[in-house]
Parts: C-alpha cells; structure tokens; sequence
C-alpha cells in the first residue's frame, strides 16, 4: 500500500515502497503491506507472503491462498477445488456438453461453464394420435405411461345368403354360397380375442321327393332328380306274375312257379309217382295244378320188378282196346284196358280195369285228383284185395286238351 | 321235383312225386322208401303199417270186397273218347 512517509526530515507521498542501502551493500526495499488481507489458507501451501507486516505462510494445498470449493484460473484452465481433498480439477477433458446435461443443471466442462438442456418430461408430456403414442425427447425420471382409447371390432350378428348352389355328389350333397362378413370396427385398442359370434344361414332350394314321383315302365324305375328325404320304393306288378303260369320251382321276381307238366301242340300234362308203404285198395292221385275239366287221357304203369299179366306190372290206360286182351305182357308194357267214364260223385267202373274218377263220393266238380282203384280180376294182387303193392312205384300220366 | 309223404290215420301211407301229401325232401323220399322196401313179410291175415318214424306196426289184415260196379260197354267207352259223354 503507498504511504505518506518523513524521511530525514523530509515528507514524501504515495510512497509504495522503501529502499535503503544494506551494510555491506546493496539495498533493501520495505513495501507497506498494511492492506494485504490474505490469510495463511489463502496462500498455497508452503509459500509465503507478508500480511500487514508479518510474514506468513501457506496452508492452501490448491495452492494460491483460493477458498475450498471455489474455481480459479491458474492459467492451465478452470479448476475446481474438492471440498474434501482440496485436489484440483482440470476440466479442459470433459466431454459433456449442455445436451447431456439436465436442464438447469450447470457444470464446468472444458468449454467452462454450461447449463444442461436436456429437458425433464413425465407421462403428461405423452401424446397419442391413432395407434401411435409419441414421448418427446427428453428425460423421464420414471416411467411414463399414456392410455389409448378402446376399440371394437364386432362382426355382424348374422348374415344371410339366398340362392345358394346345391351339387349332388355320389353320397353327398353340396350346398355351396360365398358369403361375406364385415365387421364394424371403431378406432382404437383392440385387445385379443373374440367378440361375437356371427351366425350363417344358407338358402337353397331343391326339389323334394318321394315314392310318389317314382315312374315305371315295365321293369324300369324312374327317379326324378331331387332330395329324397327318405327311402322311395316303387313294387311293380303284374296281374299274370302268379305262381301257376311260372314253371314249377322257378321263381320270378320272388313269385316260385308250381306249374308242372307242360305238353306239346299245347297239351297240358302232368306226371307223379306214388310208392305204397302198405298195400292199398285205391290211392288217391293229386295233380299239382287246379283244372276245370278233366284229363281227356289218363295211364298208370308199374315201374316195379317184373310181374306176369296175371300177377302185376300193369300198365292202365283209359284208352279202349275191343278185346280187352293185353297187347303184350312185358313188365313194362303197356296194357289196354277199359274207357271208364270221368264222372263227378259216385264211380263207374268195371270190374277188370283201373278207373280214377274224382273224389269218391265227393259231388264236386273239382278235377284236382283221382282215385286210382284196382278190383278187376286181372289186377295182380286181386286175390289179396290190394292191388297197389307195397314197395312198388307207380307211375302216372294225366293229359288235358289246351284250353283257349 | 317235388317229393312229398301221404300221412293216414297218423301212419305213412305212401310217399310219391308230384301234388299232394306233404312236401320232404328227397333225402328224405330216398329214407322212407328204403324202409317201404324193407316192409316185413306180410301174411293172409297180418300186415304191417309204417310208423313216421320208420318203425313197423302189426296189424290184422281185412280181405277187401270186390265192387258190384257195371262194366262199361266199349261203345260207351268209344262214345266216351269221341266227347258224347256227359260227366
């Protein structure tokens, strides 16, 4: 500090410092320091300096006498002193800028002093248009959060399709219709799942059938194309499909003949057996097929073993032979015998021959059998009574004229 | 063809071809004509019916009686043939 000094009598102003010569040489100066108000912690530590006349020493360790915590230039940049350590702090290698800094924040970086611009938001800041939720740049010190509006997507409750097209496959039937469902959906989020059920009904039209439409032809069935709900039958007829116009044991359309015997030039024959378990008086001859008259030509011949003319083997026939002899007397030849008269009820007979005649006794016109009697003496087992042996088999042969 | 037995009074009468009796088989036929062949001797005054079930049954035989019945004249045979006839 500069003084108003009076040196040897003489007044001197302003003056900042005093030199006098030193015993042995040189000088020495004297500066007021009267108005130095660093303090020891001021000065950097070890250093020295004269405070108002008394020299102190420095306890700074950042050295040059700065407070803790204060930043100074030392001409090497900005430094910072650590409250704790008093370590100096070189900021010229930072690398943040203000857009890593949070916003007022300030910090020293090498370009010195910034103040942050990296703003602080929160969900308030979040903004949704559409489905797109937008959150501006900056920090977000928790997690933000920002609620769309909810959607819908809802099908139509039903739809209808008319004029379907029906495809008749082997076994299956098609019904087939495009169809097409367009659900009302309002803007915003839709979450998983289903909403609503649509139900489809189809139209289609087809022909219905049944037995009734069937159609026949002789032996042809017609079905009209169409659905049939059920099973259709149709039976066919006709009034000539009866059991006696069909050959015996031939079945037509399930119908089994019993027509036997058959002829040529339309002469209507049938034939049989019978073999007597006992010998028999008479045996009844049943023909297969009803008649309206009756046979215009009958005979019965033995088939057994031989028998003499006397004793059997005979063969009986309604043809007139004058004599009345034999015509031969083989086992199996054949015999003439007497025309007996076909007569219903009651018999005619002689006493020599075979006469079948219809049902003795019966006054019936039926001509469905006949009985085969044997009293004529020239019956083989007349003597016994019974001509129809027992174990013999016996044919017979009945032929009617063809009716028209 | 068609076989058939005639049953009488519960025996077998006989057994034939063609209508009439009751139908069997021919199996059958062939059976109960076997046994017809194989009949017992019968006497003047015995005879034997077939039971259905192939056994026989003695019995006494009856002589039967000749028919008193007129024999026809051959021109009323031959009147016959020729559809004078009435039945």
């Amino acid at each position: 500090m500069a003084q108003n000094i009076t040196l040897l009598g003489a007044s001197y102003s302003d003056v900042p410092s005093v030199e006098l010569p030193k015993t042995g040489g040189g000088t020495a100066q004297f500066d007021d320091t009267t108005d130095a108000n660093a303090t020891a912690a001021d000065i950097a530590l070890s250093k020295t300096a004269y405070v108002n006349g008394v020299k102190l020493v420095g306890t700074n360790q950042g050295g040059g006498g700065v407070d803790a915590g204060q930043v100074y230039q030392d001409g090497a940049g900005y430094i910072v002193l650590d409250d704790d350590s008093g370590g100096k702090y070189d900021p010229s290698d930072a690398t943040a800028t203000a857009a890593d800094i949070l916003y007022p924040k300030t910090a020293y970086v090498s370009g010195g002093k910034v103040t942050g611009s990296i703003v602080t938001k929160s969900s308030s800041d979040l903004t949704a248009s559409g489905a797109t939720v937008t959150a501006p740049a900056g920090y977000y010190a928790t997690a933000a959060t920002k609620s769309v509006a909810s959607g819908s997507a809802t099908p139509a409750a039903s739809i209808s399709a008319t004029g379907a097209t029906v495809t008749a496959g082997t076994n299956t039937l098609t019904f087939s219709k495009s169809v097409s469902n367009t659900p009302q959906v309002s803007a915003g989020y839709i979450s998983a799942g289903s909403s609503g059920n649509t139900s489809v009904s189809l139209t289609a039209s087809i022909d219905t059938r049944s037995s009734s439409d069937l159609t026949a032809s002789n032996l042809t069935v017609t079905a009209p194309s169409g659905y049939y709900a059920s099973n259709a039958t149709k039976t066919l007829s006709d009034e000539y499909l009866l059991a006696e116009n069909i050959k015996k044991n031939i079945t037509i359309f399930g119908v089994t003949g019993s027509f036997e015997g058959g002829g040529g030039g339309g002469l209507v024959y049938e034939t049989g057996t019978w073999t007597p378990a006992t010998d028999s008086e008479g045996y009844f001859i049943n023909f297969a097929n009803s008649h309206t008259t009756a046979p215009f030509y009958y005979a019965i011949s033995c088939t057994s073993e031989f028998v003499s003319s006397s004793s059997g083997g005979l063969i009986y026939t309604n043809l007139h032979q004058a004599t009345g002899e034999p015509l031969h007397t083989s086992a199996t030849g054949l015999r003439y015998g007497y025309a007996q008269r076909i007569a219903s009820g009651g018999s005619n007979s002689t006493s020599n021959v075979t006469y079948p005649y219809t049902n003795q006794g019966d006054s019936s016109a039926s001509y469905s059998r006949y009985w085969a009697k044997e009293t004529g003496i020239n019956a083989p087992q007349y003597s016994s009574g019974y001509p129809w042996r027992a174990g013999s088999t016996y044919k017979w042969i009945a032929v009617w004229a063809p009716t028209s | 063809m068609r076989y058939y037995k005639d049953i009488q009074d519960g025996f077998i009468a006989a057994i034939g071809t063609g209508g009439g009796g009751v139908e069997i088989t021919e199996t059958e036929y062939e059976t109960i004509l076997e046994a017809i062949r194989n009949k017992p001797a019968r006497t003047d005054t015995t005879d034997y019916h077939l039971r259905q079930d192939l056994t026989w049954e003695e019995y006494e035989r009856i002589e039967p009686q000749p028919d008193d019945d007129e024999e026809a004249a051959p021109e009323e045979v031959l009147d016959i043939l020729l559809g004078g006839a009435d039945d």
